[in-house]
């Protein structure tokens, strides 16, 4: 879960810590000529705002597109950032680029991340390998013949391949939820379904008998915040406030909870929104 | 091989795919020459490749084809090391049958 994951953000902040990224903006849509044959080559960087929704290779392989030029949809809702984790098959390196065809058991799409001018030798060395598990994020594109490509902005190893099982699981909380946004305001349903087979629940009615008292003060009292309806959630010193504890120990348990993906953080690391 | 869909399984869902290659996380209980078994919500004999080096108590995500007696022939496999949620594991793979409409088409 090293991710941001908080898809409302700009994915170019989840970047901070990436190491090795800084290349992408300026690389992204350079005049190497590639996004002219679908003329897509001047889209600006502001459509990096865009929400990352993580998904299956297979939703990006079965995602509709009203007509050749517009948004991608998943599940009824437009998509052109997303992430996925799988495993590298091939890797073509070229002059201006490396393409890396990746599967994850659903599907399989080629993946194209433009090599930074200043440095392309050790992009290549320590870029992924065939074998290895990557976390992708990037942007979804067609190319001739309706072939479809991601445009990598984010190819990383994975490390903990806990990663592995919990991507798809995302894809499916989020695909669940994007189709029955009734059940429980949101993640419920997902949630319901994961804990009905024994995963560790990420339920809404907290009865989670893993969590301490605190945790589950601090959960009731975000969904009781007025707060919880605006877009940057509650401040930990708010929090602290209401449950009347110590703002630390509230940081902790903002934390795991965090961590569990009951909740997440919004602007910055002193504000939490319940999932 | 690599361009097929492997749908995720665990030793109770293999019926389900006599003949097919899935992917299967489980954690090695025994090895015996090319043989190994692998705790994936229950047993599972996996017929190894040549060069796969199963370490005992280590969990592996195997790609492999499901024979008529629900052993796997080993296509392709992964060392996960020792600290995967296996929870999570098993929950993913029950939850693909589930919604297979995100995994694979039935």
């Amino acid at each position: 879960m090293s991710y941001d994951t908080s898809y409302n953000s700009n994915y170019g902040g989840a970047f901070g810590g990436g190491g090795g990224g800084g290349g992408f903006v300026s690389n992204n849509y350079g005049s190497d000529g590639m996004s002219n044959s679908q003329g897509g080559g001047d889209r600006s960087i502001s459509e990096s705002k865009s929400r990352v929704r993580p998904v299956t290779i297979k939703q990006i392989l079965d995602a509709s597109q009203a007509h050749p030029d517009s948004e991608y949809s998943v599940d009824g809702v437009d998509v052109s950032t997303v992430t996925f984790v799988g495993m590298v098959r091939n890797v073509l390196n070229q002059t201006t680029n490396s393409t890396y065809r990746i599967e994850d058991g659903t599907g399989t799409i080629e993946v194209r991340k433009f090599v930074s001018a200043d440095r392309p030798d050790s992009d290549r060395i320590q870029g992924p390998q065939m074998g290895d598990y990557v976390r992708v994020i990037g942007e979804l594109k067609a190319f001739f013949n309706n072939k479809r490509q991601v445009n990598g902005n984010l190819i990383r190893k994975v490390t903990d391949n806990n990663e592995v099982i919990y991507a798809q699981l995302e894809a499916l909380a989020l695909h669940l939820q994007t189709l029955h946004p009734e059940r429980q305001g949101g993640a419920g349903g997902a949630l319901e379904e994961t804990k009905m087979t024994g995963i560790q629940p990420s339920t809404r009615s907290y009865t989670n008998e893993n969590l301490t008292s605190l945790q589950r003060r601090v959960l009731d009292t975000l969904s009781s915040a007025a707060e919880q309806a605006s877009n940057e959630g509650v401040n930990i010193h708010v929090i602290a406030q209401r449950v009347g504890a110590n703002p630390n120990t509230i940081q902790e348990a903002c934390e795991y909870l965090s961590e569990l993906g009951l909740i997440y953080t919004t602007i910055d690391y002193d504000h939490y929104k319940l999932t | 091989m690599s361009s097929e869909i492997t749908p995720r399984a665990n030793a109770p869902l293999l019926h389900l795919f006599q003949g097919k290659p899935v992917r299967l996380i489980g954690k090695v209980t025994e090895v015996r020459g090319e043989t190994a078994t692998l705790d994936a919500a229950g047993s599972v004999t996996v017929y190894a490749t040549r060069d796969s080096n199963f370490k005992e108590g280590n969990v592996y995500e195997v790609i492999g084809r499901v024979q008529p007696d629900l052993s796997l022939k080993m296509l392709d496999g992964i060392d996960f090391g020792t600290n995967i949620d296996m929870d999570n594991a098993n929950a993913l793979a029950e939850l693909s049958q589930r919604h297979h409409e995100i995994f694979f088409d039935k």
